[in-house]
């Protein structure tokens, strides 16, 4: 009896410490937790952190749309040698960077010594555009600049030149000129337009596009998915 | 005094037993089967009575029951050792039982007993003017008690048991002090001389030279 | 320990370790995935927070940390009015650490919040003081001012009182689980193995010699095959038993008979020799003494022969050779003596030949012959005969004596059995002629058969195989 004791006694006091076992498990398991620092889950529909920290793109999504109806829709007149001056600025970043060929820019460079016809410039929202036009004998030549108003970076251009290079190569180069290309989900999107190229980050939740021609060039950076 | 009953069916050891007891005077008749001694039983009456256990047609303990009520004692005769058997016998009535095969000084001590015991008999050998009572071992003379020695009382039964016989020295030898001892031929003598002293039996103990002793027996008137 | 506790217990053990492992795994599992759906939830809520705290401070357009905290102030108090008692526990730090605005409560401290920032954007992280429980996480504020930082606490405790709940209520369950489990699982092993102490009992008191104990059917197909095997070795066993005590006792018989059969010729040569050398007996006596002590030992010679003979047999083998009839009885009226009191009539088949050993044959008829002369036939005749029977031949010896009653014939062949025992002893018999003829029979593989009326005679009769030559 006393052989058959001891065995008994010490198996049903195994089974009541294994009736503690979740709670220890539980315990064990608290510590581990919090001292855990684990990814966060990815919220649908929102920016990529490092898209949010350049500023350009933040801009472009918080960025309002709405015209302030306060704002007068045009400026006082500028002065026009100003805003070829201002112009001009971006563009040689352009031409440094390489979006622009020298030629163009050379070409560029001959428009805006030339005193515009028409200038003017404008609030569209939380963007500025500058808007330079020459008339020639058979053409116009326009040239339009659009920048955000908070960060002061170019969002899009249209420019009398082109030609030169093929439209991927603009928007790669105009890309790192941006700071934006450390993404580097940048991929080709579909457009059944021709002569229009376009590259769209699903991080940044944009798209560069490029449409351009003999003597005719556009790029415009644009939020979300663009259709063509 | 009525004589004692053997009843065996080994002639010889019927024969036996009855020249031994013959020696001290106890008349014996003898019976070879178990309805011989149905017979005699039914029609003479006995002091003792000897009983064979395997009798040919009758068994030996069947006939207890036979000799119960005639109030004769029974002495067994049995070649079988196992105990069961002789308290049996014992408990059917009984007095004692000898196993075979048994030696005559065994026979005479047993058959003593149960006279004695019985009341049947005194057992008390007489020669001449001496009486000798085996149990108390006593012997007197004219009523006189004479006083002996163990050896010489021993040595008296002997003659007595083996009345017209003569003993060897080297029987007598072995009956007194055993036959681990060994007393020189002058011991018994010695012993001899003694006795026929004391009992007055100069005539009556007999030397045959070269052979032993005899105790002569009394003629018959 | 007896099987059936070591069964329960095991079930119980077994039980036990699953439930445990399971529910502590389960429950574990459930707080996890719990916070798992708060990190998504949170998460959301995070990036409101955010972009509303991001919103609110580009329209002020603060540009430095004390237009920020200003900022912040009346976003939290809007907050606060707009949405009620539900409290937003949040932060908001610059790069050097200077706390612009907290809600957060005591138990997330300065150094949680920091460890958050340092965490990152990307990630999420958990601070816990005594029973509180916060989700930390932290996001720079985008915007004019550079290096903002929210960080927003989230209480998880609930889930962790929720788990606790769970605990608390699994304990109870695996407790009655355990008691209801252990109590039908002892039950059960005792039903179960009742067929098995059934068993053990009937061995016991076999063990302690009670043969007859046999195990009761129960109606497990498994139980019942080993009962049924219990009860033929018990049946074995017993029958075993049986037949010792047989031979046991059959010894015992030989060995009273023969000690008897010893122990009276020796009570003869001994008693009459030790008269002998006590004295000097009377001539007669003295001639009778030598005569019985001769015939008594002749006595012992002719039992100490006929038992060595017979014990002999009853080890041997024989080889069985075609030996012809004719030639046996022949053997067998040479070796009676002269003076033999009957005469032989022999009524043989002169074709008979049998398988035989030709001396053991010999010998068997032989006795026939002396036991037929001493019953003492009134033609003064014995009568040996061979006849076909079957496929063999039948032996016969006949007489027309004084025959043996019927219950006497079973026992006859018996060693020192004798019907009639005076004729036998005067006869010189030891009682063992019958059971020598017998072993002889046996050993011929046959046996002897007797008919016999009392009064009228005997016909000892045997079969034997033919013997081609």
């Amino acid at each position: 009896m006393k052989q058959s004791f001891l065995p008994t006694m010490g198996a049903l006091l195994v089974c009541a410490a294994l009736l503690g076992g979740p709670a220890l498990w539980a315990r064990l398991g608290d510590a581990r937790r919090t001292q855990l620092v684990t990814a966060r889950p990815v919220t649908a529909g929102a920016l990529d952190e490092d898209a949010r920290a350049i500023p350009v793109l933040y801009e472009l999504h918080a960025g309002s749309t709405c015209t302030d109806p306060d704002a007068p829709a045009e400026l006082p007149e500028p002065d026009p040698a100003e805003l070829c001056a201002e112009a001009a600025d971006p563009l040689a970043a352009l031409a440094e960077a390489g979006v622009i060929s020298d030629r163009e820019k050379a070409g560029l460079d001959a428009l805006l010594a030339r005193t515009p016809d028409q200038y003017s410039r404008g609030a569209d929202g939380s963007q500025q555009t500058l808007s330079l036009l020459w008339f020639g004998e058979t053409t116009t030549a326009g040239l339009y600049l659009t920048r955000q108003a908070a960060t002061g970076v170019y969002v899009s251009y249209s420019l009398p030149v082109g030609g030169d290079l093929d439209g991927e190569t603009r928007l790669r180069t105009w890309l790192a000129l941006l700071g934006m290309d450390g993404l580097g989900d940048w991929e080709t999107a579909d457009t059944d337009v021709p002569d229009t190229t376009a590259l769209y980050s699903a991080k940044a939740r944009a798209t560069v596009c490029c449409t351009s021609g003999e003597d005719w060039l556009y790029l415009e950076l644009r939020k979300g998915q663009s259709t063509f | 005094m009525y004589p004692v009953l053997v009843v065996d069916d080994e002639a010889p050891i019927a024969e036996l037993i009855s020249i031994t007891l013959s020696q001290i005077g106890l008349p014996c008749v003898q019976a070879h089967s178990g309805s011989e001694a149905a017979d005699l039983i039914e029609t003479r009456k006995f002091d003792l009575i000897l009983l064979d256990v395997m009798l040919p047609d009758v068994d030996g303990f069947e006939l207890m029951d036979y000799i119960r009520p005639t109030g004769t004692p029974v002495i067994f005769l049995t070649a079988r050792t196992a105990v069961d058997d002789r308290v049996r016998g014992l408990k059917l009535g009984a007095y004692d039982y000898i196993v075979k095969p048994f030696a005559a000084p065994e026979l005479l001590a047993r058959v003593e007993g149960v006279l004695r015991h019985a009341g049947r008999r005194d057992t008390l050998l007489r020669a001449w003017d001496v009486v000798v009572d085996p149990e108390a071992r006593t012997a007197a003379k004219n009523g006189v008690p004479v006083p002996l020695t163990p050896h010489e009382f021993d040595l008296l039964l002997a003659l007595l048991h083996n009345r017209g016989i003569t003993l060897y020295r080297s029987a007598l030898l072995e009956l007194v002090w055993g036959m681990d001892a060994e007393p020189s031929n002058r011991t018994l003598d010695i012993h001899m001389s003694r006795l026929r002293r004391k009992l007055g039996w100069d005539d009556h103990i007999r030397t045959v030279p070269r052979v032993g002793y005899m105790l002569e027996e009394e003629e018959t008137p | 320990m007896t099987f059936s506790r070591k069964l329960t217990l095991g079930i119980l053990l077994l039980l036990c370790l699953t439930l445990s492992l399971g529910g502590g795994w389960t429950i574990d599992r459930n707080l996890d995935f719990a916070l798992q759906r708060a990190q998504t939830q949170n998460a959301a809520l995070h990036q409101r927070e955010r972009s509303a705290l991001e919103q609110a401070l580009r329209t002020d357009g603060a540009r430095n940390t004390v237009a920020a905290a200003r900022t912040v102030l009346d976003y939290a108090a809007e907050l606060q009015s707009a949405v009620g008692a539900q409290p937003f526990y949040f932060s908001v730090l610059d790069e050097q650490g200077t706390t612009l605005y907290s809600s957060l409560p005591a138990a997330v401290r300065y150094a949680a919040q920091r460890g958050a920032i340092a965490a990152g954007a990307r990630q999420l992280s958990y601070t816990a003081e005594g029973s509180a429980r916060y989700m930390l996480l932290a996001s720079p504020l985008q915007g004019s001012l550079d290096g903002l930082w929210l960080v927003s606490a989230y209480d998880v405790a609930p889930l962790y009182a929720e788990r606790d709940r769970q605990l608390r209520q699994y304990f109870l369950l695996e407790t009655a689980a355990l008691v209801l489990a252990g109590a039908a699982a002892a039950l059960f092993s005792r039903r179960m193995t009742r067929p098995l102490r059934a068993l053990q009992t009937a061995a016991r008191s076999m063990a302690q010699g009670a043969y007859d104990r046999r195990v009761p059917v129960c109606g497990q197909r498994e139980f019942d095959a080993l009962g049924q095997d219990f009860n033929q070795m018990a049946d074995a066993v017993e029958s075993r038993m049986d037949a010792l005590r047989q031979e046991s006792a059959r010894q015992s018989r030989f060995v009273a008979a023969f000690t008897h059969e010893l122990k009276t010729p020796m009570t003869s040569i001994l008693g009459y020799a030790d008269l002998l050398r006590m004295g000097e007996q009377p001539a007669e006596r003295r001639r009778q003494a030598a005569d019985y002590i001769y015939h008594e030992a002749g006595r012992l010679e002719t039992l100490s022969r006929s038992l060595l003979q017979l014990l002999g047999l009853e080890q041997e083998q024989i080889v069985l050779a075609p030996v012809a009839v004719r030639l046996v009885f022949g053997d067998v009226r040479r070796s009676l003596p002269e003076d033999f009191p009957a005469t032989i009539c022999t009524d043989c088949d002169p074709q008979a030949v049998v398988l035989a050993q030709r001396s053991l044959l010999g010998d068997l008829v032989r006795n026939l012959v002396l036991n037929a002369a001493n019953s003492g036939p009134k033609d003064g005749a014995v009568h040996l005969g061979c006849r076909r029977q079957g496929d063999g031949w039948e032996l016969t010896v006949s007489d027309t004596g004084c025959g043996m009653a019927a219950q006497e014939l079973p026992r006859i062949t018996e060693p020192f059995y004798m019907v009639d025992k005076s004729r036998a002893r005067r006869a010189g018999g030891s009682g063992l002629g019958l059971s020598l003829c017998a072993e002889i029979a046996r050993l011929h593989g046959s046996t002897l058969t007797f008919v016999s009326e009392p009064g009228r005679g005997t016909t000892v009769s045997l079969h034997l195989k033919e013997g081609r030559e």
